[in-house]
């Protein structure tokens, strides 16, 4: 996760001068070193499934191709994490003209509030959360994905998003007040079926 | 609830306030059950967020990473290699052409002293409606 000390950057110096020099074996150390945090963005982003994982590899192998340009400044993980961020901005915005195409209305809008007859009532926290965060606009998710699930400040949020501090703050605001309207309703619903059934 | 006091309470969570704004915040706290109800449940579904980060990809994910690292530099070798045959066999054809130019230059010379270019490559007396009545055209 963000905020690595000094050993953890000595040891990504030596993993990557090696990398550079065709070291297979250091690069691999790297993906496994960072593949969790990557995982978090790209499924927090997304949402869990086949795309996740193509991005998530496409964010290594953009890596290995950029290893030369890589000048540290950022460290690796905030630099994965920004690539990973954009990869997946793209995606969704494939499927939304994916979805938008083949929707029957074109004029419907894709991010409507949740649907409680499919939202997972009957399934844990982790699942209401995740599916949660997908009805957001990825503008509001790729926030709460950076600063809460990832665990960035807020100012390195902003650096990663190349937005000033102030729409960082606003946004978090307004993202977990949506999240807030989002998940009430279900959080209840789950709540009154666990209540029939204990009756 | 005050909407900037509300504003305030989220950025707190995110910011760090100003002294004069710290001190805003303490004492609307202090009044307000329904803030310090609200700053119990932001920091609750700040929490569930956080402590339910997903785990990670399937496993062997490095494993395949590099498998489709060494597959893409096996593509890009390829291009590599094809690009080169082709190089290679361009050169051929140039090395070919280049040798049949000096032995008509050579020729050319040979059988005449003039050096003047139309001559060389015998072109001196073709129009181009004689050239368009050559069997090629």
């Amino acid at each position: 996760m963000p905020g690595f000390g000094k050993r953890n950057k000595l040891d990504d110096l030596q993993l990557l001068t090696a990398a550079r020099n065709g070291d297979e074996n250091a690069f691999k150390e790297l993906v496994l070193k960072y593949e969790n945090q990557v995982a978090a963005t790209v499924i927090g982003m997304i949402g869990y499934g086949p795309q996740a994982e193509d991005i998530g590899q496409e964010t290594f192998l953009r890596f290995y191709k950029s290893l030369s340009k890589f000048r540290g400044e950022a460290g690796i993980g905030t630099y994965l994490t920004r690539i990973a961020i954009n990869l997946c901005l793209d995606e969704i915005k494939r499927m939304k003209k994916k979805r938008t195409l083949f929707a029957s209305n074109p004029g419907e809008q894709t991010q409507n509030l949740p649907d409680t007859k499919n939202s997972p009532l009957k399934g844990e926290v982790h699942k209401m959360v995740h599916w949660g965060l997908q009805q957001l606009e990825p503008k509001f998710r790729t926030v709460i994905v950076l600063r809460l699930l990832d665990g960035y400040t807020a100012r390195e949020t902003a650096q990663i998003l190349h937005l000033p501090i102030g729409t960082v703050l606003s946004r978090l605001i307004r993202a977990q007040h949506k999240l807030k309207e989002i998940l009430t309703p279900v959080y209840t619903d789950q709540h009154e079926v666990q209540g029939e059934t204990h009756e | 609830m005050n909407k900037k006091l509300i504003k305030l309470l989220y950025r707190s969570f995110d910011d760090d306030l100003k002294p004069k704004e710290q001190k805003q915040l303490a004492e609307a706290l202090e009044k307000s059950q329904e803030l310090q109800k609200e700053k119990e449940r932001i920091a609750a579904q700040r929490l569930i967020l956080s402590e339910n980060a997903p785990p990670s990809f399937q496993p062997f994910f490095a494993e395949r990473v590099m498998a489709h690292l060494a597959s893409a530099e096996k593509r890009g070798n390829g291009l590599t290699a094809w690009y080169n045959a082709f190089k290679a066999i361009f050169l051929r054809f140039a090395l070919v052409g280049l040798i049949i130019m000096v032995i008509l230059v050579t020729y050319n010379l040979s059988i005449d002293d003039s050096l003047s270019s139309e001559e060389i490559f015998f072109t001196s007396d073709v129009t181009y409606e004689e050239l368009q009545q050559l069997p090629l055209f």
